[in-house]
């Protein structure tokens, strides 16, 4: 590997970095750079599919990356301030407080951010009661004592302080300029020091706006370095006052104190409780699985490649090679940003994925009859083959077919437009339907059940052997969030296929997509097509895969068949009593109210509720409550309110309860007293519940639109919504069907423990047959009863 | 001997469900009010009268340990990486989704083959009662009035006998006017 200087080699630090032996340690000072890269897109932020602002994490990341890239860093590490207040706070209560609370759109990502940075492999340092300022100082100069150059990666003057022949200042580049690395000689010159340790005197002097330091009034950075150059010191300023002049003079005649106090908060303690541990900060590999899963999270699509390169696939598909056959020669040869080769100029390419530019294709538009029938007619001869329908939209009880489109070869794809016309679209539809329902051809599919169910509309029921990739990968990835098709393409296949958006538009901020019926054919048909094609090459991915994780049976004769299931079950729905509900509606708004004017009456002030702020000054400052286990979040300062505490504290005062209760009504109203009747059909009061099959890692369904699973059932107005969920019609009634007991008896069973299956064989009451066994009482006399 | 009291058997559901969550004596303590010496006195008294449950959390988590997953009956994979964390809280919890997740999942194993049962048959025997929920460990039907009787037969016999254990199966039923009263 060889790595030529960068700039500023004229840097006695820099001059002697051997990029082959040298220990170059980097410690960036998370929130500073984090603040940076939010508003450096703060006038065109940038915004997901989903309306996330991810403008600090992608800033902060691209950063990060091209720091790595650009460095070639053996160590590092990302250092964030703690909550914890820190001796500066008990110094000065002041200190700090102008800086402006958090955006929103910074904390959002917070999370993100550090989730980034662990599958990087970066470690995170914090340390309670220290700022980072404090944490990167004294690892720099534990550092420089073991022979390490440190890069202190950040914009924030005060690091100058530090600054020695072995440890830099990089401030980084910003709108394509080159980062800045200072050394002794460069901080100086910026000064006009005769050493860095008197940035310190300076900052005591001036003063810092952005960290409320007050420093000595009258004193600008201009008079603060003249005065330095003069007299050496803060204290030496303070000395001299006599040779000062007029207010000057009186000035630091009266603030002496305020100066001496100002220098102390503006001095970066080098003794925090840290260690330098060369192995936790030792630059590794990334994490790919975690990385691409953070990334695709946010959408960093780009971002995937440059750290990734040609390991996308990471633990997933380990023999899946670099470079796929069929990708672009550029794409050949490359490397990710951790590999250890780079090209003759010392650059680092960055690896592109395949795409449909790039990868030879055959797919074809059947728009006449004589072609539909002709494609019918091969269908008809295969084994198995891809189906994917495009349509209006995505609720599938009101979306029309607008296309159908098949593979059963990889890079081969064809695609029928079905017209607008209800009755030619069913004598489209007509042609494919016997292939269709063909119980001997196999049918791939990604998110089958979608398919299957507009299909139904159309009089299709789609029959044989279902491979749908997208349950293939939940039985293969199970706690993995991410099962959609241009994430495993990207994954499995190193190809990014034609986006949805580049057809019809971007979703949300105001504009409108277009309807794919109104989008390009020719685009239609290439991406319509590219669908079919990419999950038929995912499911050959997946089947052998299938078959090693030996859940081959559990694939084929549970999950498939039961995505037919769920189809019939989301389209048949459940009748809800849609004026019972409104009737209950108005019973819990009068309870709310009371509740709100009892709350209101015992606390002896009107305030909101539902605001968590209002509440935490009533409970927490007006009535005191809690002593001194109460609690402020550690970003925005506000008193804590969540469940648990008020639980913790419904004791110390009767309104505690009452909120409580407020809380759990409200709760219930919004989340289904006044939702369900929203979510039924006007007609047949029908709601019609979508399960998720790829959602719980433990492979048990979810649903949502209405989340069933969450319906409180303990609590009596709990109960009251079930009572709303009704049968058909009068020649019905409702079914309930439940396992008793199930996961106790599948212990019993996977345990083989004698004594509990003996207490359900003999049907006894198995709460009552253990305290019997732990208490050593006799069941018979108390709680026997039979199954 | 004495009869079992309410309380006693409140406590042993509190460990039942607790053992099936990996839950300690620090967890049982807390969940029913009681200080850590006595849970943890109640805890040891029922590894003592069910040795095969302790044996079984053990092997679940060596199992783990040793491939990074465990499974259900069915075969269902979870994958759990942290099972070998140096960090002890982290550790902790993988151990405790590595008992648990055999039971949760094979449940979902067993609801999900009654489902697939049932529908089939629904739909052979054209039957006018129709599958409508899934939550949980339940399943919720529109039963046709004339079919109420076949559809409990059907609905037991393929929820009981969706999967052979060495206990039984058992499916609490209950047809109504509502949710409510059927459940």
């Amino acid at each position: 590997m060889s790595e030529p200087l960068e700039d500023n080699a004229g840097l006695p630090g820099a001059a002697s970095v051997d990029p082959t032996t040298d220990k170059r340690l980097f410690l960036l000072d998370a929130f500073a750079l984090i603040y940076r890269a939010y508003f450096s897109f703060i006038r065109a932020p940038r915004v997901n599919s989903k309306g996330f602002n991810t403008s600090a994490a992608f800033g902060f990341t691209t950063t990060l990356l091209d720091l790595i890239k650009r460095e070639k860093p053996t160590h590092i590490a990302v250092v964030f301030d703690t909550a914890a207040p820190t001796e500066r706070h008990e110094t000065l209560l002041d200190y700090k407080a102008n800086r402006e609370e958090m955006p929103d759109d910074i904390r959002s990502n917070l999370v993100y951010i550090r989730r980034i940075i662990e599958a990087l492999n970066i470690p995170i340092l914090e340390s309670d009661g220290y700022e980072a300022d404090d944490v990167i100082g004294t690892l720099a100069k534990k550092a420089e004592a073991e022979g390490y150059t440190t890069y202190m990666v950040t914009p924030d003057k005060d690091f100058g302080q530090l600054v020695t022949d072995k440890i830099i200042m990089y401030k980084p580049g910003r709108g394509g300029d080159p980062p800045e690395k200072l050394g002794p000689k460069e901080i100086c010159e910026r000064w006009g020091l005769q050493n860095t340790d008197q940035v310190k005197d300076i900052l005591g002097l001036m003063g810092d706006a952005v960290d409320n330091i007050p420093g000595i009034p009258g004193i600008g950075e201009k008079t603060a370095m003249k005065l330095v150059q003069q007299f050496g010191s803060l204290e030496g300023v303070i000395d001299g006052a006599e040779q000062l002049k007029g207010k000057q003079k009186e000035n630091v005649i009266a603030f002496a104190e305020q100066g001496r106090m100002s220098k102390m908060l503006a001095t970066i303690n080098i003794n925090a409780p840290v260690e330098l541990d060369h192995d936790a900060l030792h630059l590794d590999p990334p994490d790919a699985t975690k990385v691409l899963e953070v990334f695709s999270e946010l959408e960093f699509k780009n971002l995937t490649s440059r750290v990734l390169g040609g390991q996308t696939n990471g633990a997933t598909a380990p023999e899946e090679k670099v470079t796929k056959k069929g990708a672009s020669p550029a794409a050949t040869g490359q490397v990710d940003l951790f590999g250890t080769t780079v090209d003759a100029d010392g650059n680092v390419e960055l690896k592109e994925f395949a795409n449909i530019e790039t990868v030879k294709h055959r797919y074809l538009l059947e728009d006449t009859s004589e072609k539909m029938y002709m494609l019918a007619a091969q269908l008809k001869k295969q084994p198995r083959f891809c189906f994917d329908t495009e349509t209006t939209g995505t609720d599938e009880r009101t979306a029309e077919l607008v296309g159908l489109a098949f593979s059963w070869k990889a890079h081969e794809g064809y695609y029928v437009p079905v017209p607008e016309d209800r009755a030619e679209a069913q004598r489209v539809v007509d042609i494919f339907k016997p292939m269709l329902e063909n119980e001997a051809i196999g049918k791939v599919a990604q998110n089958a059940k979608y398919d299957i169910r507009v299909l139904a509309k159309y009089n299709v029921e789609v029959k044989g052997p279902l491979f749908d990739t997208m349950i293939a990968h939940y039985l293969l990835k199970p706690d993995q969030q991410k099962h959609g098709m241009d994430y495993l393409s990207e994954s499995y296949l190193s190809y990014r296929p034609v986006s949805i958006e580049t057809l019809i538009g971007e979703k949300g901020r105001g504009k409108v997509q277009k309807s794919m019926r109104d989008a390009d054919l020719n685009a239609v048909k290439e991406y319509s097509a590219e669908d079919a094609d990419v999950t038929w090459q995912l499911a050959e991915k997946f089947a052998p895969l299938i078959e090693q994780d030996e859940v081959t049976s559990l694939f084929n004769e549970v999950e498939m068949p039961l995505v037919h299931v769920l189809a019939d079950m989301e389209t048949e729905g459940i009748r809800i009593d849609i004026p019972a509900l409104k009737q209950f509606s108005e019973e819990l708004g009068t309870d709310i109210l009371r509740l709100q004017e009892e709350i209101h009456k015992a606390c002896g002030v009107p305030f909101n509720i539902d605001s968590p702020k209002q509440l935490g000054d009533v409970l927490f400052e007006t009535l005191k409550l809690g002593g001194d286990k109460i609690k402020k979040t550690a970003k925005t300062g506000q008193y804590q309110t969540s469940e648990d505490i008020l639980q913790g504290l419904s004791n110390a005062h009767p309104v505690i309860p009452l909120i409580l209760d407020y809380r759990s009504l409200r709760k219930l109203k919004g989340t289904y007293v006044d939702t369900l009747p929203e979510a039924a059909d006007k007609i047949t009061h029908r709601v019609h519940t979508s399960y998720l099959q790829t959602v719980a890692a433990t492979g048990r369904l979810a649903s949502n639109d209405p989340n069933l699973q969450n319906i409180p059932i303990r609590t009596e107005k709990g109960r009251e919504i079930r009572k709303a969920f009704v049968p058909r019609d009068a020649d019905h009634q409702l079914l309930s069907a439940d396992y008793s007991q199930i996961e106790l008896r599948i212990i019993a069973h996977m345990s083989g423990d004698h004594n509990m299956q003996e207490a359900f064989r003999h049907g006894l009451d198995i709460h009552a047959a253990t305290a019997a066994k732990v208490f050593n009482v006799d069941i018979a006399a108390g709680y026997a009863r039979s199954a | 001997m004495l009869p079992v009291t309410r309380d006693q058997r409140s406590k042993a559901k509190a460990v039942n469900f607790g053992i099936a969550y990996g839950q300690g004596a620090f967890g049982l303590s807390q969940n029913l009010g009681i200080p850590r010496a006595e849970a943890k006195q109640i805890i040891d008294d029922y590894f003592a009268q069910f040795p095969g449950v302790r044996n079984y959390m053990d092997e679940m988590i060596g199992y783990c340990r040793t491939n990074g997953y465990i499974k259900t009956l069915m075969g269902r994979r979870r994958y759990l990486p942290d099972i070998t964390s140096a960090n002890n809280t982290v550790r902790a919890q993988a151990e405790r989704i590595a008992i648990n997740a055999p039971m949760q999942g094979t449940a979902a194993d067993i609801i999900k083959v009654a489902m697939v049962n049932i529908h089939r048959e629904l739909k052979q025997r054209r039957m006018k009662s129709k599958l409508l929920l899934q939550v949980h460990d339940e399943l919720v039907f529109d039963a046709h009035n004339s079919e109420t009787e076949e559809l409990k037969v059907l609905v037991r016999d393929r929820m009981q006998g969706a999967m052979q254990l060495s206990v039984p199966l058992v499916v609490d039923m209950g047809v109504g006017k509502n949710w409510l009263q059927a459940h």
